[in-house]
């Protein structure tokens, strides 16, 4: 195999002179195919010790629901089921998107691998923006990992129900003393403060994305304005999704918020939200109930972080695509980028129901 | 491999990756069902089946993830070695999952023992948490410390 390789290599050698050297095809494979199936065995292998990776965090989760499901039952209130399904579509259409991309890099399509790939990229960021909206919620509630956990039954009975308008409700009709114009206070002062945080953490973001532009313009030798236009795009894009996702769960949030008050609603609803408050009274809250919340933020903070680098990697793509750098014979990269971003949603496909479907 | 070697002599066929090319009607055929899936385990969720509960959810997700894994993944088409190789990662992390459980368990004899041992003490603490779930042994233990 070695020997054939390297006579195939002297003779392309050869034919320098004859025809144009193939810069995309890397010296030591004889053909595009086979540069393509070793990138590809390569891509599969990366996502196999991925796999093995997350499988730790999964039993971790496992372990300690099969001991402790009570505490899991609990906690898991606390996640917004519709945030979390919006996200899992989002997630889901920038899944598709890939593999349409995919398929345009295949097909030599140039202009549609572009398309797709900045829809993926907007979709990766607005995943991104919602979920910067759940941390920050849940960071104003308390309901942070063991250790910097703290009750929300201390908390006024409102603020229990953390994400939905509509559980906030619940948890009014659950606790129907007193207490109810104080609960309302409370809860929605939270939400102002995760509010102004998010506001805050917003001006952050766009200051880091200039700052990064102008590294980028600096750092990157004989940028071309091509390369920095896109790169500019790409944080833009990002940035741009980002607010979009947070400013929607704001926005449905306060939507939650508008249509709460009527009993009768409450009691029409065959809901979680309704259920937990007919519930409330049978389940006290674990002892443990901060440890779902470190397997809740190890888990998606992983993911994140996982999102993050997908991100990064399909804006190289999006720079090399806006270079032509891809045809009908090379489009690996574009294929392998894919693989890895299919790999993060089948991670979020599983991570949903483990987190907050559990009833 | 030996055969692309072959054709890759000429060097216009160096320059051509045949691979399969997924139709875009099945690109959105997938995604469509991936959504109606989602759907469908949010409002499976809602039904309090006790211990099915997490069977349920867990089939739907391996539904969901087959069709990423086979159709926009192309794991279906792709080559018998990268197929293998995702297949032995998911038997081994489930080997995994499935060892660990195991060692978890094998202490809930002593456990138990402990809290039986235990109980007299605080049996008035103990006594709240324990109507909250079927699991009242695994209850007990964190409202004892």
């Amino acid at each position: 195999m070695n020997t054939a390789a390297t006579t195939t290599t002297d003779e392309h050698a050869d034919s320098h002179d004859h025809g144009h050297h193939d810069s995309r095809l890397a010296h030591h494979f004889d053909s595009h195919q086979q540069q393509f199936d070793t990138g590809k065995l390569g891509i599969w292998l990366f996502l196999v010790t991925e796999i093995l990776f997350f499988s730790g965090l999964f039993g971790f989760y496992a372990v300690y629901r099969s001991l402790h499901p009570e505490v899991f039952l609990y906690a898991s209130q606390f996640l917004d089921t519709v945030l979390g399904a919006a996200n899992t579509v989002v997630l889901l259409f920038s899944s598709l998107t890939m593999a349409w991309g995919v398929r345009c890099a295949q097909l030599g399509q140039t202009r549609g691998l572009l398309v797709c790939l900045v829809i993926t990229l907007a979709c990766a960021a607005i995943f991104l923006g919602v979920k910067s909206f759940e941390y920050t919620e849940k960071a104003h509630h308390g309901l942070l990992w063991a250790g910097m956990y703290q009750s929300p039954e201390h908390h006024a009975e409102a603020a229990v129900p953390a994400a939905a308008g509509a559980e906030a409700t619940a948890g009014h009709d659950a606790g129907d003393h007193a207490h109810a114009s104080a609960d309302d206070h409370s809860d929605e002062s939270l939400f102002e403060k995760t509010k102004h945080t998010l506001s805050y953490m917003t001006t952050v973001l766009w200051a880091v994305i200039v700052l990064a532009g102008i590294a980028f313009a600096v750092f990157i030798k004989k940028p071309g304005k091509l390369t920095q236009a896109t790169i500019a795009g790409c944080f833009l894009i990002s940035a741009v999704g980002m607010v979009l996702g947070t400013y929607a769960s704001i926005g449905y949030h306060h939507f939650g918020h508008a249509e709460k008050p009527t009993d009768q609603e409450i009691l029409m609803a065959e809901t979680v939200p309704a259920e937990y408050a007919a519930q409330k009274e049978k389940v006290p809250e674990p002892e443990l109930a901060g440890t779902f919340f470190s397997v809740y933020f190890c888990m998606t903070g992983l993911h994140a972080i996982h999102i993050i680098g997908g991100m990064i990697a399909i804006s190289w793509l999006i720079v090399r695509t806006a270079h032509g750098a891809f045809t009908t014979y090379y489009f690996g990269a574009v294929d392998f980028v894919g693989l890895y971003w299919h790999l993060v949603d089948l991670i979020w496909i599983y991570l949903f129901p483990l987190l907050y479907l559990i009833n | 491999m030996s055969d692309h070697a072959e054709s890759g002599s000429h060097a216009e066929n160096t320059q051509s990756c045949h691979v399969h090319i997924v139709p875009v009607k099945v690109l959105i055929g997938v995604f469509l069902a991936l959504v109606v899936l989602t759907v469908v385990t949010v409002e499976a969720a809602k039904f309090d089946t006790g211990e099915l509960d997490v069977i349920v959810s867990m089939a739907i997700a391996t539904v969901k993830a087959s069709l990423v894994v086979f159709i926009f993944m192309h794991l279906w088409y792709d080559k018998p070695l990268n197929k293998i190789a995702f297949f032995f990662s998911i038997i081994f992390a489930g080997f995994f999952l499935c060892m660990i459980l195991l060692d978890s368990h094998a202490y809930d004899a002593y456990v138990k023992g402990f809290q039986q041992d235990k109980t007299p003490t605080v049996a008035p603490a103990a006594a709240a948490p324990a109507p909250a779930t079927a699991p009242a042994e695994a209850a007990a233990a964190p409202a004892e410390k």
